[in-house]
């Protein structure tokens, strides 16, 4: 039996939004197989209804011969079917051991030794006693993986856990893929970077809104082909500088000093950052992700408290200030997920504008932001949870075309955007800023980063070790500081 | 001496506090306690009065386990609203029960059997210890526990949520149960329509009051009841009015849940994050 | 082997609404079906029984207390923000209306004495649900459970009032105030327990508070506090000054029907669990039976008060049983609008394994 699983006819829907569309899929044992496409393909929904997170609305999932639906990743893992997340899915309370153990369903004093041996072959001094918030973000992403190598799976999916580790670990982990693969067992490789795709799988699958569009041999098939294929003939990247020297009269409208801010459990999550940005001026905040940038970027709109240091607007101190005075002064705020922090779901289009306008708005106004927008469709009254994703983050940019933002902070605002959506939103971006605004882009993706930042501030243990202008770095560079240090 | 601080009024509490926390530490709002400790008071007076003690107390946790199941039904499979289950499930069982105390029981008295208080101090410290070890030092009360902190985290682990908290709601109603049973029996002997009432929602307070940890709870609630038990005397010595110590567990159990919050015993004490969340496997997450 | 999932659906409003209708009937049913088998009675007459309980001008009693109190209510579960206290905001709104009435001398002033006794029923019953809202916004505390707490403290609080300081002259023992002044009173409908003034004043409240929710800039931020209250905040506006207006209103409006209470229907202060009776929890289930809807609540408020007459109807002979089996039933209706709301919301997927 070479066939380990097979997906079969497998279509998933959330709500109007169709997520996979007819997929099937073979996987041999001794393969790895990467599915590439980018965000909101479906790639993800692939991966969580193998592990038995989703279950899929038709077809199912054969092993051995053998139908199944899985309603619970408790079913997938008997099966040997074993997922390492996006972002750690641990509990924060529990300790790595307890964790592990109801991961792997055995008892504490039984896998003792064996995680302890495990870490220390991959050189990694975590004490297995201490609860899971006592833990960087990347020593969490370690954990995720160790518990799922501890397992022996016989199918490893590993959804985008690998982008942003640091080299070193990156490669031990492939290793330990590899070993995998040697005793017969086979890995589903979801990620959205095609360089990564080409390196390290054997087969490579691409998926573009919920459809398989492409199946190749990683050794037959060129980088440029496969972009053409994960975003269509049409749409071909051209990332265009846009960004210019800004005259250096201009004075700074944001000034961070010397911040420093806790996390949830008092540890310290930012520590002596210093940046500033000046009008007209976009400026980068890259790093490997759980490096501070999350709590940095939640200080400065202020959800978070600042325990030392101070933040200045336009030379006025708002450390101290909530959020919603923020935006009254001009500090706008583009979240990642449009879904969670940028709308209301429940409410209308127009309830939604009228609640970012500050000022009065006009019956009228709403259908002239509509067709500014292009949002479809295009009816005011029509409530926020039916649009698909691109024009949900439409809404959430209303904001900015309704009010008078002076500075914009952007956290990772594409990362859930398909390419033409994120286009949108780098445009509007830059626009803004060749018009005289500010933007303080957080992104863990380097190429936006690069793209549109004149400068790029570099994030390493909740400090800030470099600050670039773009023309004095390239790439490579930036990603050999972003993980020296972490 | 030891009766007035820890008497049988205290064990039935205990128990109840207990069956609580379990539920509540999966991520369960309790809010149906308070009808199902009516419930099964009636209960165990009815079928004491029909079949005798031991046979009532087989009754009793049949009953309590059959509403738990429903209980569960509602949350875990229609993902209702925990807090409207709950106060819906109230209002029923309230009806429930004094319609069948009424209809099959009528008043009578019944024979109140006593328990030495060397018992009710073994008892007191048995259940206990064995409450806070299962929570604490066995996988299951792990993996309760996650279910209460983080149910999406620990279904992706491969813990089947509904499943542990239909565990965790069946063994908690088989403590609120117990201790309705030891209400009945050993403290009030007899029913009167509504007996009861109030009592969980107490229970629900004390929990709260103790961050849902065992140890803590049993302390709590023995110093309450040794407070409220003593109010004669207080009221006799010093004029306080009932309806004040009546009010005071409750404040209290504020006040401590606020101590809580703004020191940092906080971190010692890990709350269930996710309490009352209704959790919805395919919610489209990030 | 069978297995089951669940999935998330969205029913349109026109199969929505039959749906509600027809649990509605169902729960008619049930109490007639449950009435007539306990007290072995022909259906005939228990339906006769029910048609007269909807028909019946008593059921303005309940509503005076039900639609203030589930309309307030909505608006802090528009919110997503869980006020289980309308008990005792009604019981320290009673609190605030005696006070004024019998101990200041405004409640021997005409029209003066019940505009102010009301006012600070507004006031009382607000105050007490700002305490807890004010834990949640800035403590974490869940206010469900304080809301809850606070029934009992509200309970003690009048029962401590009316066994002391507050006990009237003339009571002969009994746990309550004296009389308020006639000034202060509202004027009943001939041969009946209610007052028309606290009822249109109810439905024009209703009319403000649906403007209020859909029309305004705070209103509608209201709803979106129920989404979430961090992009409410990063919309420009405060999400801890949000949460306070909507239990402030909602206290207000459960303290408005508690002062009525005094006015029209008690006269006098009596213990807390009189005055609430039971009323505020049940209200609870009257603003989500209206689906939390400011114009269906009167609706829901009707059906629910007829229910509560049904019962008395039917507790001729044995008092206790009659009170009990209406729980109930009632109880048991607010668990089907549970199951029907689970199914405008979800659809089960069954598959057979292999």
């Amino acid at each position: 039996m070479s066939n380990v699983i097979r997906v079969v006819e497998i279509s998933k829907r959330f709500g109007d939004i169709i997520a996979l569309d007819n997929i099937s899929l073979n996987i041999s044992s001794g393969e790895i197989v990467a599915v590439l496409g980018e965000n909101g393909s479906g790639k993800s929904t692939l991966a969580k209804i193998l592990y038995g997170l989703y279950t899929p609305d038709r077809g199912y999932i054969e092993v051995n011969g053998k139908q199944q639906v899985f309603l619970s990743p408790a079913d997938a893992k008997k099966y040997g079917i074993v997922m390492v997340s996006q972002r750690p899915q641990l509990i924060d309370e529990l300790t790595v051991l307890e964790n592990i153990s109801l991961f792997l369903n055995k008892p504490l004093n039984k896998i003792y030794n064996d995680i302890n041996i495990f870490l220390q072959e991959f050189n990694i001094r975590i004490n297995i006693a201490s609860p899971i918030h006592t833990l960087s973000y990347t020593e969490r992403q370690y954990i995720e993986m160790a518990k799922a190598l501890l397992a022996r799976p016989r199918l490893l999916i590993v959804d985008e856990a690998t982008t942003y580790l640091p080299q070193s670990m990156k490669i031990k982990f492939f290793e330990m893929m590899k070993r995998i693969v040697a005793t017969n067992g086979s890995i589903i490789f979801i990620t959205h970077k095609i360089p990564e795709a080409l390196e390290f799988s054997t087969r490579i699958i691409v998926l573009r809104r919920g459809r398989i569009v492409g199946e190749f041999d990683s050794n037959n098939i060129s980088l440029d082909e496969l972009r053409r294929v994960m975003f269509g003939e049409t749409a071909i990247i051209q990332t265009t500088k846009q960004a210019q020297d800004i005259p250096i009269i201009k004075d700074a409208i944001l000034k961070i000093n010397n911040v420093l801010v806790e996390d949830e459990y008092g540890k310290k999550a930012v520590e002596n950052v210093s940046l500033d940005v000046k009008q007209g001026e976009i400026v980068g905040v890259v790093g490997i992700a759980g490096n501070g940038q999350r709590e940095l970027c939640e200080t400065i709109i202020g959800l978070r408290k600042v325990k030392k240091g101070q933040i200045l607007f336009e030379g006025r101190d708002i450390t101290h200030i909530p959020p919603n005075k923020r935006i009254a002064i001009g500090l706008y705020y583009i979240p990642e997920d449009p879904f969670r922090d940028g709308v209301f779901l429940n409410l209308t289009v127009a309830e939604n504008i009228k609640i970012f306008s500050q000022r009065k708005i006009e019956r009228k106004a709403f259908q002239d932001i509509i067709s500014k927008l292009n949002i479809i469709p295009a009816n005011p009254g029509v409530k926020v949870h039916k649009l698909s994703g691109g024009n949900v983050q439409k809404v959430v940019l209303s904001r900015i075309f309704i009010n008078i933002p002076k500075v914009i902070v952007a956290y990772n605002p594409t990362r859930m955007l398909d390419e033409y959506s994120s286009r949108l939103v780098a445009s509007t971006l830059t626009k803004f800023a060749s018009l005289g605004g500010s933007v303080l882009l957080f992104s863990e993706d380097l190429d936006e980063a690069l793209a549109m930042g004149n400068r790029i501030a570099v994030m390493s243990r909740g400090k800030v070790i470099g600050i670039y202008n773009y023309t004095a770095i390239n790439r490579s560079e930036l990603e050999k500081v972003m993980v020296a240090y972490a | 001496m030891i009766e007035s601080i820890l008497n049988v009024f205290t064990l039935s509490m205990i128990f109840i506090v207990l069956g609580d926390i379990i539920v509540e530490r999966s991520g369960i709002v309790n809010l149906a306690i308070d009808g199902m400790v009516t419930l099964a008071i009636a209960i165990s007076y009815i079928s004491i009065l029909r079949f005798g003690f031991i046979q009532a107390l087989v009754v009793t946790l049949v009953v309590a386990v059959t509403i738990a199941l429903i209980v569960s039904f509602f949350i875990n499979i229609l993902h209702a609203s925990h807090i409207l289950t709950g106060l819906s499930m109230n209002i029923a069982l309230y009806g429930v029960s004094v319609t069948i105390g009424i209809a099959l029981g009528g008043g009578k008295a019944i024979r109140q059997t006593t328990l030495p208080s060397i018992y009710v101090v073994v008892y007191t410290v048995v259940i206990t210890f064995m409450v806070w070890y299962l929570l604490y030092r066995t996988k299951v009360g792990a993996i309760i526990r996650a279910c209460g902190f983080n149910p999406r985290a620990a279904e992706t682990l491969g813990v089947r949520v509904w499943r542990v908290r239909t565990m965790a709601l069946s063994i908690g109603y088989t403590l609120i149960a117990i201790g309705s049973y030891i209400y009945t029996t050993m403290y009030r002997g007899a029913w009167l329509p509504y007996s009861g009432m109030g009592s969980g929602f107490l229970a629900l307070a004390l929990a709260m009051a103790s961050s849902w940890h065992p140890l803590l709870a049993s302390i709590i609630t023995i110093l309450f009841v040794y407070f409220y038990t003593s109010m004669y005397i207080l009221q006799l010595a010093y004029g306080v009015s009932a309806a004040v110590i009546n009010m005071l567990p409750f404040i209290v159990s504020i006040a401590i849940v606020i101590l809580i919050q703004i020191t940092p015993i906080k971190k010692k004490l890990a709350i269930p994050r996710a309490l009352g969340e209704i959790y919805f496997k395919e919610e489209r997450a990030v | 082997m069978l297995k089951i999932s669940i999935i998330k659906r969205e029913l349109p409003l026109h199969i929505i609404i039959p749906l509600r209708i027809t649990i509605a009937v169902i729960g008619l049913l049930i109490s007639i079906v449950t009435a007539s088998l306990i007290f072995n009675q022909d259906p005939g007459t228990t339906i006769t029984f029910l048609v007269n309980s909807f028909l019946d001008l008593n059921i303005f009693r309940y509503i005076s207390v039900f639609l203030p109190t589930a309309l307030g209510l909505s608006i802090a579960y528009s919110a997503g923000l869980w006020n289980l206290g309308a008990e005792g905001q009604i019981v320290v709104g009673a609190m605030g209306a005696t006070f004024i009435a019998l101990f200041t001398p405004l409640g021997t002033i005409e029209y003066v004495g019940v505009i102010a006794s009301l006012l600070f029923a507004f006031a009382m019953g607000a105050i007490w649900a700002i305490a807890a809202i004010v834990l949640k916004v800035y403590f974490g505390i869940n206010e469900a459970l304080t809301t809850l707490m606070m029934n009992y403290i509200a309970y003690y609080l009048v029962d401590y009032l009316v066994y002391g300081p507050w006990r009237g002259r003339g009571v002969y023992g009994y746990p309550e105030t004296d009389m308020i002044p006639i000034q202060c009173r509202l004027q009943r409908v001939a041969g009946y327990s209610f007052s028309l003034y606290p009822l249109f004043t109810s439905l024009l409240l209703t009319i403000l508070v649906f403007l209020f929710l859909y029309r305004t800039r705070i209103g509608i931020s209201i709803r979106a506090l129920s989404s979430s209250f961090r992009a409410v905040e990063l919309s420009g506006i405060s999400s801890t000054k949000l949460a306070i207006l909507a239990f402030m209103l909602s206290g207000a409006l459960a303290g408005f029907a508690g002062g009525t209470e005094v006015l029209v229907y008690h006269r006098k202060l009596v213990p807390g669990a009189k005055i609430g009776a039971g009323m505020g929890y049940t209200s609870i289930m009257v603003a989500w039976l209206s689906s939390l809807n400011p114009v269906a609540v009167p609706l829901s408020a009707y059906y629910v008060s007829s229910l509560y007459i049904f019962s008395l109807a039917i507790q001729i002979g044995s008092i206790n049983v009659g009170d009990a089996i209406a729980r109930a039933v009632i109880g048991t209706i607010f668990l089907l609008t549970i199951v029907s709301e689970f199914i405008a919301r979800y659809r089960i997927i069954l598959r057979f394994r292999g």
